[in-house]
Protein backbone atom coordinates (compact mmCIF):
# COMPACT_ATOMS: atom_id res chain seq x y z
CA UNK A 1 0.00 0.00 0.00
CA UNK A 2 1.40 3.23 -0.81
CA UNK A 3 1.90 6.07 2.06
CA UNK A 4 -0.66 8.23 1.06
CA UNK A 5 -3.22 5.25 1.30
CA UNK A 6 -1.74 4.17 4.51
CA UNK A 7 -2.36 7.80 5.39
CA UNK A 8 -5.88 8.10 4.26
CA UNK A 9 -6.85 5.24 5.93
CA UNK A 10 -5.46 6.44 9.14
CA UNK A 11 -7.18 9.84 9.53
CA UNK A 12 -10.75 7.39 8.01
CA UNK A 13 -10.04 5.45 11.20
CA UNK A 14 -9.65 8.80 12.91
CA UNK A 15 -12.95 9.97 11.54
CA UNK A 16 -10.80 13.03 10.60
CA UNK A 17 -12.34 14.88 7.26
CA UNK A 18 -9.07 15.51 5.82
CA UNK A 19 -8.51 12.49 4.38
CA UNK A 20 -10.82 13.46 2.20
CA UNK A 21 -8.20 16.18 0.91
CA UNK A 22 -6.02 13.97 0.53
CA UNK A 23 -7.77 11.88 -1.56
CA UNK A 24 -9.39 14.37 -3.85
CA UNK A 25 -5.34 15.36 -4.41
CA UNK A 26 -4.42 11.92 -5.14
CA UNK A 27 -7.78 10.56 -6.96
CA UNK A 28 -10.08 13.36 -8.36
CA UNK A 29 -8.31 13.08 -12.05
CA UNK A 30 -8.44 9.38 -12.34
CA UNK A 31 -11.98 9.62 -11.36
CA UNK A 32 -13.26 12.28 -12.54
CA UNK A 33 -11.64 10.81 -15.80
CA UNK A 34 -14.06 7.73 -15.15
CA UNK A 35 -17.24 9.42 -14.71
CA UNK A 36 -16.62 11.74 -17.50
CA UNK A 37 -16.50 9.03 -19.97
CA UNK A 38 -19.29 7.39 -18.43
CA UNK A 39 -21.79 10.41 -18.51
CA UNK A 40 -20.41 12.52 -21.31
CA UNK A 41 -21.14 16.25 -19.88
CA UNK A 42 -18.86 17.89 -17.82
CA UNK A 43 -21.55 19.84 -15.70
CA UNK A 44 -22.99 15.98 -14.35
CA UNK A 45 -19.63 14.71 -14.42
CA UNK A 46 -18.93 17.76 -11.72
CA UNK A 47 -22.28 16.85 -9.63
CA UNK A 48 -21.64 12.89 -9.90
CA UNK A 49 -17.93 13.37 -8.59
CA UNK A 50 -19.38 15.53 -5.55
CA UNK A 51 -22.02 12.98 -4.58
CA UNK A 52 -19.44 10.09 -4.85
CA UNK A 53 -17.27 12.24 -2.57
CA UNK A 54 -20.06 12.04 -0.10
CA UNK A 55 -21.01 8.82 -0.85
CA UNK A 56 -16.53 7.72 0.05
CA UNK A 57 -16.98 9.58 3.10
CA UNK A 58 -20.12 8.29 4.27
CA UNK A 59 -19.24 5.13 4.08
CA UNK A 60 -15.23 5.69 4.70
CA UNK A 61 -15.30 3.51 8.10
CA UNK A 62 -16.59 0.37 5.74
CA UNK A 63 -13.88 0.11 3.85
CA UNK A 64 -11.84 -2.93 4.33
CA UNK A 65 -8.66 -3.30 2.73
CA UNK A 66 -8.76 -6.78 3.16
CA UNK A 67 -10.78 -7.31 0.32
CA UNK A 68 -9.19 -5.56 -2.52
CA UNK A 69 -7.02 -2.00 -3.11
CA UNK A 70 -8.43 1.60 -2.17
CA UNK A 71 -9.18 2.58 -5.69
CA UNK A 72 -10.75 -0.32 -6.70
CA UNK A 73 -13.46 0.50 -4.01
CA UNK A 74 -13.62 4.52 -5.40
CA UNK A 75 -14.17 3.33 -9.22
CA UNK A 76 -17.33 1.06 -7.85
CA UNK A 77 -18.89 4.01 -5.83
CA UNK A 78 -17.68 6.39 -8.61
CA UNK A 79 -19.45 4.28 -11.12
CA UNK A 80 -22.81 3.21 -9.66
CA UNK A 81 -23.21 7.34 -9.16
CA UNK A 82 -22.57 7.70 -13.13
CA UNK A 83 -24.94 5.01 -13.55
CA UNK A 84 -27.15 6.53 -11.26
CA UNK A 85 -27.02 9.68 -13.38
CA UNK A 86 -26.91 7.83 -16.78
CA UNK A 87 -30.69 6.73 -16.06
CA UNK A 88 -31.82 9.97 -15.31
CA UNK A 89 -30.90 11.60 -18.10
CA UNK A 90 -31.82 8.34 -20.19
CA UNK A 91 -28.21 9.05 -22.32
CA UNK A 92 -26.84 5.85 -21.95
CA UNK A 93 -27.26 4.10 -25.36
CA UNK A 94 -25.94 8.01 -26.93
CA UNK A 95 -22.76 7.48 -24.62
CA UNK A 96 -21.97 4.23 -25.43
CA UNK A 97 -21.58 4.80 -28.87
CA UNK A 98 -19.68 8.05 -28.39
CA UNK A 99 -16.29 6.64 -28.28
CA UNK A 100 -14.75 9.87 -29.58
CA UNK A 101 -15.00 10.72 -25.58
CA UNK A 102 -12.69 8.16 -25.53
CA UNK A 103 -10.12 9.74 -27.59
CA UNK A 104 -10.89 13.11 -26.26
CA UNK A 105 -8.44 13.69 -23.38
CA UNK A 106 -7.63 16.90 -22.02
CA UNK A 107 -4.26 16.95 -20.75
CA UNK A 108 -3.33 20.19 -21.37
CA UNK A 109 -3.96 21.52 -17.59
CA UNK A 110 -2.01 18.32 -16.44
CA UNK A 111 0.17 19.61 -13.95
CA UNK A 112 1.80 15.70 -12.81
CA UNK A 113 4.52 14.94 -14.62
CA UNK A 114 4.72 11.39 -13.75
CA UNK A 115 1.11 10.21 -15.81
CA UNK A 116 3.23 9.83 -18.77
CA UNK A 117 1.10 7.91 -20.93
CA UNK A 118 -2.21 9.20 -21.93
CA UNK A 119 -4.93 6.70 -22.54
CA UNK A 120 -4.42 6.44 -26.48
CA UNK A 121 -0.78 6.01 -26.36
CA UNK A 122 -1.65 3.53 -23.77
CA UNK A 123 -4.19 1.79 -26.29
CA UNK A 124 -2.56 1.99 -29.55
CA UNK A 125 -0.22 -0.47 -28.26
CA UNK A 126 -3.07 -3.54 -28.67
CA UNK A 127 -4.21 -4.76 -31.90
CA UNK A 128 -7.64 -3.47 -33.16
CA UNK A 129 -9.90 -6.01 -31.55
CA UNK A 130 -7.89 -6.40 -28.43
CA UNK A 131 -8.28 -2.48 -27.74
CA UNK A 132 -11.79 -2.45 -28.82
CA UNK A 133 -12.63 -5.00 -26.22
CA UNK A 134 -10.84 -2.80 -23.68
CA UNK A 135 -12.33 0.25 -24.59
CA UNK A 136 -15.95 -1.46 -23.93
CA UNK A 137 -14.74 -2.44 -20.63
CA UNK A 138 -12.61 -0.21 -19.01
CA UNK A 139 -13.71 2.71 -20.78
CA UNK A 140 -17.16 2.36 -21.66
CA UNK A 141 -18.47 0.63 -18.65
CA UNK A 142 -20.05 -2.40 -20.65
CA UNK A 143 -20.68 -5.73 -18.85
CA UNK A 144 -18.98 -8.90 -20.36
CA UNK A 145 -22.39 -10.46 -21.11
CA UNK A 146 -22.85 -6.54 -23.06
CA UNK A 147 -19.91 -7.45 -25.25
CA UNK A 148 -20.24 -10.79 -26.00
CA UNK A 149 -23.75 -9.93 -27.21
CA UNK A 150 -22.84 -6.45 -29.26
CA UNK A 151 -20.01 -8.51 -30.96
CA UNK A 152 -21.49 -11.65 -31.22
CA UNK A 153 -18.47 -13.54 -29.49
CA UNK A 154 -18.77 -15.87 -26.92
CA UNK A 155 -18.81 -14.79 -23.43
CA UNK A 156 -16.01 -16.68 -22.08
CA UNK A 157 -14.04 -15.96 -25.49
CA UNK A 158 -14.36 -12.18 -24.24
CA UNK A 159 -13.77 -12.61 -21.25
CA UNK A 160 -10.24 -14.86 -22.34
CA UNK A 161 -9.15 -12.00 -24.18
CA UNK A 162 -9.76 -9.20 -22.30
CA UNK A 163 -7.03 -11.08 -20.28
CA UNK A 164 -4.67 -11.42 -22.24
CA UNK A 165 -4.73 -8.13 -23.64
CA UNK A 166 -4.41 -6.66 -19.97
CA UNK A 167 -1.38 -8.94 -19.77
CA UNK A 168 -0.16 -7.62 -22.78
CA UNK A 169 -0.62 -4.29 -21.44
CA UNK A 170 0.56 -5.00 -18.27
CA UNK A 171 3.99 -6.52 -20.23
CA UNK A 172 4.64 -3.28 -22.18
CA UNK A 173 4.35 -0.89 -19.22
CA UNK A 174 5.69 -2.57 -16.41
CA UNK A 175 3.05 -0.99 -14.17
CA UNK A 176 5.53 -1.40 -10.94
CA UNK A 177 4.05 -4.86 -10.19
CA UNK B 1 -11.34 -28.32 -0.79
CA UNK B 2 -10.12 -29.13 -4.04
CA UNK B 3 -9.80 -26.02 -5.76
CA UNK B 4 -8.01 -25.12 -9.46
CA UNK B 5 -6.54 -22.04 -8.24
CA UNK B 6 -5.52 -21.57 -12.20
CA UNK B 7 -8.73 -22.25 -13.88
CA UNK B 8 -10.18 -20.12 -11.38
CA UNK B 9 -8.53 -17.20 -12.35
CA UNK B 10 -8.58 -17.95 -16.06
CA UNK B 11 -12.25 -17.01 -15.73
CA UNK B 12 -11.70 -13.70 -15.46
CA UNK B 13 -13.75 -12.99 -12.99
CA UNK B 14 -10.56 -11.14 -10.64
CA UNK B 15 -11.23 -8.39 -13.24
CA UNK B 16 -14.73 -8.05 -13.05
CA UNK B 17 -14.19 -7.66 -9.74
CA UNK B 18 -12.34 -5.02 -10.06
CA UNK B 19 -14.02 -3.09 -12.76
CA UNK B 20 -17.53 -3.98 -10.41
CA UNK B 21 -18.78 -5.79 -12.56
CA UNK B 22 -20.02 -8.30 -10.89
CA UNK B 23 -22.74 -10.12 -8.31
CA UNK B 24 -22.63 -9.79 -4.82
CA UNK B 25 -22.34 -13.10 -4.41
CA UNK B 26 -19.37 -13.68 -6.95
CA UNK B 27 -17.60 -10.61 -5.21
CA UNK B 28 -17.72 -12.48 -1.61
CA UNK B 29 -16.76 -15.54 -3.54
CA UNK B 30 -13.59 -13.68 -4.71
CA UNK B 31 -12.99 -11.89 -1.45
CA UNK B 32 -13.18 -15.19 0.25
CA UNK B 33 -10.85 -17.02 -2.05
CA UNK B 34 -8.48 -14.09 -1.84
CA UNK B 35 -8.18 -14.82 1.64
CA UNK B 36 -7.56 -18.27 1.27
CA UNK B 37 -5.25 -18.74 -1.30
CA UNK B 38 -2.29 -15.89 -1.97
CA UNK B 39 -2.39 -17.12 -5.45
CA UNK B 40 -5.95 -14.85 -5.91
CA UNK B 41 -5.12 -12.43 -3.61
CA UNK B 42 -1.72 -11.74 -5.99
CA UNK B 43 -3.86 -12.01 -8.97
CA UNK B 44 -6.31 -9.98 -7.91
CA UNK B 45 -4.28 -6.89 -7.14
CA UNK B 46 -2.56 -7.48 -10.86
CA UNK B 47 -6.45 -6.92 -12.20
CA UNK B 48 -6.83 -3.98 -9.45
CA UNK B 49 -3.82 -2.17 -10.82
CA UNK B 50 -4.17 -2.58 -14.35
CA UNK B 51 -7.51 -0.70 -13.76
CA UNK B 52 -6.06 2.29 -11.91
CA UNK B 53 -3.75 2.77 -14.42
CA UNK B 54 -5.99 2.46 -17.09
CA UNK B 55 -7.68 5.09 -14.44
CA UNK B 56 -4.42 7.63 -14.47
CA UNK B 57 -3.89 7.27 -18.23
CA UNK B 58 -7.17 8.42 -18.51
CA UNK B 59 -7.33 11.08 -15.98
CA UNK B 60 -8.64 14.85 -16.41
CA UNK B 61 -8.42 17.56 -14.28
CA UNK B 62 -12.02 18.53 -12.56
CA UNK B 63 -13.09 22.25 -12.66
CA UNK B 64 -11.06 23.88 -10.32
CA UNK B 65 -13.59 25.79 -8.01
CA UNK B 66 -14.77 21.92 -7.50
CA UNK B 67 -12.49 21.35 -5.16
CA UNK B 68 -13.79 24.07 -2.56
CA UNK B 69 -17.30 23.16 -3.23
CA UNK B 70 -17.02 19.15 -2.34
CA UNK B 71 -14.83 19.99 0.64
CA UNK B 72 -17.73 22.65 2.24
CA UNK B 73 -20.26 19.84 1.39
CA UNK B 74 -18.37 17.39 2.93
CA UNK B 75 -18.31 18.91 6.02
CA UNK B 76 -22.18 18.70 6.17
CA UNK B 77 -21.92 14.95 6.55
CA UNK B 78 -20.69 12.39 9.12
CA UNK B 79 -19.16 9.24 8.61
CA UNK B 80 -21.58 6.37 9.21
CA UNK B 81 -20.94 3.45 11.83
CA UNK B 82 -18.71 0.58 11.18
CA UNK B 83 -20.87 -2.06 9.96
CA UNK B 84 -21.08 -5.15 11.72
CA UNK B 85 -21.80 -8.98 11.16
CA UNK B 86 -20.99 -10.23 13.87
CA UNK B 87 -23.29 -7.67 15.70
CA UNK B 88 -25.62 -8.80 17.93
CA UNK B 89 -25.38 -11.22 20.84
CA UNK B 90 -26.85 -14.83 20.66
CA UNK B 91 -29.00 -15.72 23.20
CA UNK B 92 -26.98 -18.66 24.93
CA UNK B 93 -23.67 -17.54 24.62
CA UNK B 94 -21.70 -14.09 24.52
CA UNK B 95 -19.68 -14.19 20.85
CA UNK B 96 -17.00 -11.42 20.34
CA UNK B 97 -18.12 -8.65 18.19
CA UNK B 98 -15.27 -7.39 15.57
CA UNK B 99 -15.61 -4.84 13.51
CA UNK B 100 -13.83 -4.77 10.03
CA UNK B 101 -10.44 -3.99 10.96
CA UNK B 102 -7.34 -3.41 8.66
CA UNK B 103 -5.44 -6.50 10.00
CA UNK B 104 -8.83 -8.87 10.26
CA UNK B 105 -7.43 -11.97 9.61
CA UNK B 106 -7.81 -15.64 8.58
CA UNK B 107 -8.69 -18.37 9.55
CA UNK B 108 -11.42 -19.00 11.98
CA UNK B 109 -10.03 -20.77 14.60
CA UNK B 110 -12.04 -23.47 16.04
CA UNK B 111 -12.23 -25.02 19.73
CA UNK B 112 -12.68 -28.65 20.53
CA UNK B 113 -14.24 -30.48 23.67
CA UNK B 114 -12.86 -32.91 25.24
CA UNK B 115 -15.77 -34.95 26.49
CA UNK B 116 -17.98 -35.15 22.96
CA UNK B 117 -15.61 -34.93 19.78
CA UNK B 118 -17.51 -32.10 18.42
CA UNK B 119 -16.41 -28.92 17.55
CA UNK B 120 -18.55 -26.28 19.19
CA UNK B 121 -17.28 -23.19 19.94
CA UNK B 122 -17.17 -20.95 16.15
CA UNK B 123 -14.34 -18.20 16.36
CA UNK B 124 -14.39 -15.17 14.18
CA UNK B 125 -11.36 -12.49 13.43
CA UNK B 126 -9.79 -12.31 16.84
CA UNK B 127 -8.09 -8.77 16.68
CA UNK B 128 -7.52 -7.03 20.43
CA UNK B 129 -7.48 -8.15 24.17
CA UNK B 130 -11.52 -6.91 24.54
CA UNK B 131 -12.25 -9.72 22.06
CA UNK B 132 -10.14 -11.97 24.09
CA UNK B 133 -11.64 -11.67 26.78
CA UNK B 134 -14.77 -12.38 25.49
CA UNK B 135 -13.65 -14.83 23.94
CA UNK B 136 -12.87 -16.40 27.23
CA UNK B 137 -16.55 -15.66 28.51
CA UNK B 138 -17.95 -17.22 25.69
CA UNK B 139 -15.47 -20.64 26.37
CA UNK B 140 -17.36 -21.13 29.75
CA UNK B 141 -20.85 -20.60 28.29
CA UNK B 142 -19.99 -23.06 25.65
CA UNK B 143 -19.20 -26.07 28.34
CA UNK B 144 -22.62 -25.30 29.66
CA UNK B 145 -24.00 -25.89 26.74
CA UNK B 146 -22.04 -29.07 25.81
CA UNK B 147 -23.47 -30.18 29.30
CA UNK B 148 -27.13 -30.15 27.98
CA UNK B 149 -25.86 -31.07 24.17
CA UNK B 150 -24.84 -34.79 25.99
CA UNK B 151 -28.78 -34.77 26.88
CA UNK B 152 -29.90 -34.10 23.57
CA UNK B 153 -27.94 -36.61 21.63
CA UNK B 154 -29.30 -39.92 22.96
CA UNK B 155 -32.63 -38.42 21.61
CA UNK B 156 -30.81 -37.15 18.54
CA UNK B 157 -29.73 -40.81 18.04
CA UNK B 158 -33.18 -42.00 18.88
CA UNK B 159 -34.78 -40.20 16.43
CA UNK B 160 -32.66 -40.30 13.46
CA UNK B 161 -32.82 -44.40 13.71
CA UNK B 162 -36.80 -43.79 12.74
CA UNK B 163 -34.96 -41.81 9.44
CA UNK B 164 -36.00 -43.40 6.81
CA UNK B 165 -33.61 -45.54 4.24
CA UNK B 166 -33.81 -43.67 1.15
CA UNK B 167 -30.11 -43.10 1.44
CA UNK B 168 -27.89 -44.70 -0.89
CA UNK B 169 -25.53 -46.67 1.40
CA UNK B 170 -22.44 -45.25 -0.28
CA UNK B 171 -23.16 -42.24 1.83
CA UNK B 172 -21.73 -41.20 5.63
CA UNK B 173 -23.93 -39.89 7.96
CA UNK B 174 -23.71 -37.22 9.73
CA UNK B 175 -25.63 -35.71 12.53
CA UNK B 176 -25.44 -31.95 13.19
CA UNK B 177 -26.37 -31.28 16.46
CA UNK B 178 -28.54 -28.06 17.28
CA UNK B 179 -26.07 -25.51 19.09
CA UNK B 180 -28.66 -22.66 20.72
CA UNK B 181 -32.21 -24.01 20.49
CA UNK B 182 -32.43 -27.04 23.45
CA UNK B 183 -35.31 -28.37 22.07
CA UNK B 184 -34.44 -28.19 18.70
CA UNK B 185 -33.78 -32.06 16.81
CA UNK B 186 -30.54 -32.92 15.38
CA UNK B 187 -30.34 -32.24 11.23
CA UNK B 188 -29.53 -35.66 9.27
CA UNK B 189 -26.73 -34.94 6.61
CA UNK B 190 -25.10 -37.38 3.69
CA UNK B 191 -22.16 -37.22 2.68
CA UNK B 192 -20.71 -39.15 -0.36
CA UNK B 193 -17.05 -38.12 -0.16
CA UNK B 194 -15.89 -39.80 -3.41
CA UNK B 195 -18.45 -37.69 -5.38
CA UNK B 196 -18.00 -35.18 -2.83
CA UNK B 197 -22.31 -34.77 -3.19
CA UNK B 198 -23.89 -33.41 0.04
CA UNK B 199 -28.13 -34.53 0.90
CA UNK B 200 -29.77 -32.78 3.67
CA UNK B 201 -32.95 -33.30 5.58
CA UNK B 202 -34.58 -30.10 5.78
CA UNK B 203 -37.63 -31.53 7.87
CA UNK B 204 -36.76 -30.81 11.16
CA UNK B 205 -34.97 -27.29 10.41
CA UNK B 206 -37.54 -24.90 12.27
CA UNK B 207 -39.12 -22.02 10.10
CA UNK B 208 -37.43 -18.85 9.50
CA UNK B 209 -38.48 -15.05 9.04
CA UNK B 210 -38.90 -14.11 5.54
CA UNK B 211 -35.29 -12.34 5.54
CA UNK B 212 -33.43 -14.87 6.79
CA UNK B 213 -32.43 -18.09 5.26
CA UNK B 214 -29.78 -21.09 6.39
CA UNK B 215 -26.37 -21.35 5.26
CA UNK B 216 -24.55 -24.40 5.11
CA UNK B 217 -20.72 -24.73 5.59
CA UNK B 218 -17.94 -27.08 5.42
CA UNK B 219 -14.84 -27.22 7.82
CA UNK B 220 -11.61 -28.52 6.87
CA UNK B 221 -8.82 -27.62 9.87
CA UNK B 222 -10.72 -24.74 11.42
CA UNK B 223 -11.57 -22.94 7.78
CA UNK B 224 -15.07 -22.68 6.80
CA UNK B 225 -16.03 -22.79 3.09
CA UNK B 226 -19.73 -21.67 2.10
CA UNK B 227 -21.60 -24.69 0.36
CA UNK B 228 -24.57 -23.05 -0.24
CA UNK B 229 -28.02 -21.72 1.24
CA UNK B 230 -30.57 -24.06 1.87
CA UNK B 231 -33.90 -23.44 0.56
CA UNK B 232 -36.85 -22.14 2.35
CA UNK B 233 -40.07 -23.76 2.26
CA UNK B 234 -38.76 -27.19 1.57
CA UNK B 235 -39.46 -30.27 3.78
CA UNK B 236 -37.75 -32.60 2.31
CA UNK B 237 -34.28 -34.35 1.49
CA UNK B 238 -31.89 -31.63 -0.29
CA UNK B 239 -29.07 -32.02 -2.84
CA UNK B 240 -26.37 -29.24 -1.79
CA UNK B 241 -25.76 -26.99 -4.77
CA UNK B 242 -21.94 -27.50 -3.93
CA UNK B 243 -19.54 -30.34 -3.32
CA UNK B 244 -16.95 -30.97 -1.17
CA UNK B 245 -14.68 -33.91 -1.35
CA UNK B 246 -12.67 -32.75 1.82
CA UNK B 247 -13.77 -31.80 5.23
CA UNK B 248 -14.03 -32.65 8.75
CA UNK B 249 -17.53 -30.98 10.29
CA UNK B 250 -20.67 -29.29 9.05
CA UNK B 251 -22.22 -26.36 9.81
CA UNK B 252 -25.51 -24.26 9.68
CA UNK B 253 -25.55 -21.13 10.24
CA UNK B 254 -29.21 -18.59 10.36
CA UNK B 255 -27.92 -15.43 7.57
CA UNK B 256 -30.04 -13.01 5.81
CA UNK B 257 -31.75 -13.86 2.73
CA UNK B 258 -28.90 -14.88 -0.25
CA UNK B 259 -26.40 -16.00 2.52
CA UNK B 260 -22.63 -14.13 3.82
CA UNK B 261 -19.32 -14.90 2.45
CA UNK B 262 -18.31 -15.97 6.16
CA UNK B 263 -20.13 -18.16 8.63
CA UNK B 264 -21.90 -15.61 11.53
CA UNK B 265 -20.28 -16.66 14.59
CA UNK B 266 -23.75 -15.40 16.72
CA UNK B 267 -26.02 -17.06 14.10
CA UNK B 268 -24.43 -20.98 14.41
CA UNK B 269 -27.60 -23.54 15.11
CA UNK B 270 -26.36 -26.84 13.79
CA UNK B 271 -23.03 -28.61 13.56
CA UNK B 272 -21.54 -31.92 13.40
CA UNK B 273 -18.50 -33.79 13.11
CA UNK B 274 -17.32 -36.33 10.14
Amino acid sequence: MAPVEKEILRLFEEGNVKAMDLLYDNYSDALYGVILRMVGSEAIASDVLQDSFVKIWQNSRSYDPSKGRLFTWLVRIVKNKSIDAIRKTGRKEEIQSELKIVHKNDRSDSSDPTLQHDLNTVLSNLDKDQRNLIEHSYILGYSHPEIAEKFDIPLGTVKTRIRNAMKELRSIFGNGH
Amino acid sequence: MEMDIKAYIETGILEQYALGDISDQERREVECMSKIYPEIKSALEDAELDLEMLAQAGATKAPSDLKADIMAELAKHDQFPVENNAGSVPVNAKAPVVPFKQSSTWPVVWAAAASIAVLLAFWQYIENEDAQAELAEAKEEQSELLANNEYLRGEVEYLTEDVQETFDPSFQKIVLEPTQAKEANGVSLLWQQESGKVKINLASLPELPTDKQYQLWVLKDGVPSDMGVLPKDFQDIYLANSQTNDGDAFAITIEPLGGLESPSLDQLVYLGNV
